[in-house]
C-alpha cells in the first residue's frame, strides 16, 4: 500500500513538474538548420539497409565457400 | 570431415575484413559530413556542390574497378588461371554499374547547373565512349565460345580499354575546353576548386565508395568461383 502510494505521489509530482515547466519538449534537434537532419536520417537508413544486405550476403557466400571446402 | 575441421578453424576470427568495415564507417561519415559539413558559397552551384561527394566518387570507384580489370587481365595472361578471368569480368561489370550511376547523377546535376542533362562536353562524351568500349568487352566475351580464347582475348581487350578510358576521361578533356572544373588546361583540385573543408569529406568519400565497389565485386567473384567449381567438378 505504501509502495502504491509512493508511486502515485511520484506520478503526480512528475505530472506537476512537467505542467509547470515552461518549455515544451519538441524534437528540436531534428528541426534545426532547415531540417537537414531529417535528410541525414533518411540517408543513414538507406545506408544501413544497404550494409545489412551486404553483410548478410557476406555470411551467405562464406557459408557456401565452407560447404564447397574452398576458402581462398 | 577435413572440410568441417578446416571450417571450424575459421570461426574464431572476426568474420568481416577490416576494409569492408572501413567502407561502412567512411560512408556513414560521408553521408553525415556530406550533408552537414561547411561548403563554400558559390553562385550557380549553391548547395549542389555537395554532389562532389556522391557523383565524382562514382567515377573514382569506376576507374579503380577498370584498373583492377586490367590488372586481372595482365595476371591472367601470365598465369593462365580461369579464376583470374572470372575476376576480371566481374570487375568490368561493377565498373559499368558505377559508370551508369555516375552518368545518371551527373545528368541530374548538369540539368540544374548547366541547364541541360547532356551538354556537348568532351568529358561527357568521353565517359559515354568509355562505357561503350566496356560494353563491347561483354559483347566480345559472349561472342567467343572457347573458354581459353575468350579469356585471353578479353584480357588483351581489357588492357586496351583501360588505356582508352584514360585517354577519353583524363587526357582529352584536359586538352580542350570543358565545363568540368580543372579542365581546359587548368590543373584540377587546386585551392580555387576545392577548399580544405571539402577535402576532409571528399577523400574519405572516395575511399569509402571505392571500397564499397570492391566489396561488391569481391562477393560477386567469390560467387562466380563457387559456381565455376561446381560446374567443373
Amino acid at each position: 500500500m505504501l509502495k502504491f502510494l509512493s508511486i502515485i505521489v511520484t506520478i503526480l509530482f512528475l505530472a506537476a513538474s512537467s505542467a509547470f515547466s515552461q518549455s515544451v519538449e519538441m524534437a528540436d534537434s531534428m528541426q534545426a538548420q532547415g531540417k537537414i537532419n531529417v535528410v541525414v536520417a533518411v540517408a543513414f537508413l538507406v545506408l544501413a539497409i544497404l550494409f545489412a544486405w551486404l553483410i548478410r550476403m557476406e555470411f551467405r557466400v562464406r557459408r557456401m565457400e565452407k560447404e564447397q571446402g574452398t576458402r581462398s | 570431415m577435413a572440410r568441417l575441421n578446416a571450417s571450424a578453424l575459421n570461426t574464431g576470427s572476426f568474420p568481416i575484413a577490416w576494409w569492408k568495415l572501413l567502407s561502412l564507417i567512411l560512408l556513414f561519415y560521408t553521408f553525415y559530413a556530406g550533408f552537414k559539413g561547411p561548403v563554400p558559397e558559390l553562385p550557380i552551384l549553391h548547395e549542389t556542390i555537395r554532389n562532389l561527394y556522391f557523383h565524382v566518387t562514382m567515377w573514382m570507384a569506376m576507374i579503380v574497378l577498370m584498373l583492377s580489370n586490367a590488372i586481372y587481365g595482365i595476371r591472367y595472361l601470365s598465369k593462365q588461371r580461369m579464376e583470374l578471368d572470372l575476376a576480371a569480368d566481374e570487375c568490368a561489370r561493377m565498373a559499368i554499374v558505377f559508370g551508369i550511376a555516375g552518368l545518371l547523377t551527373g545528368m541530374i546535376w548538369a540539368n540544374y547547373t548547366w541547364g541541360a542533362p547532356w551538354v556537348n562536353d568532351p568529358q561527357l562524351n568521353g565517359t559515354a565512349a568509355t562505357l561503350l568500349i566496356y560494353t563491347a568487352y561483354f559483347i566480345l566475351r559472349n561472342a567467343i565460345p572457347d573458354e581459353q580464347k575468350k579469356a585471353r582475348l578479353s584480357a588483351v581487350y581489357g588492357i586496351f580499354a583501360f588505356v582508352m578510358m584514360f585517354v577519353f576521361i583524363m587526357i582529352i578533356p584536359k586538352m580542350t575546353d570543358s565545363l568540368h572544373p580543372g579542365k581546359g588546361g587548368n590543373p584540377g583540385f587546386n585551392k580555387y576548386d576545392l577548399d580544405s573543408n571539402m577535402r576532409m569529406v571528399f577523400y574519405p568519400a572516395v575511399i569509402g565508395w571505392t571500397l564499397l565497389g570492391v566489396w561488391m565485386v569481391n562477393l560477386r567473384i567469390r560467387l562466380r568461383k563457387i559456381e565455376w567449381q561446381r560446374n567443373s567438378n
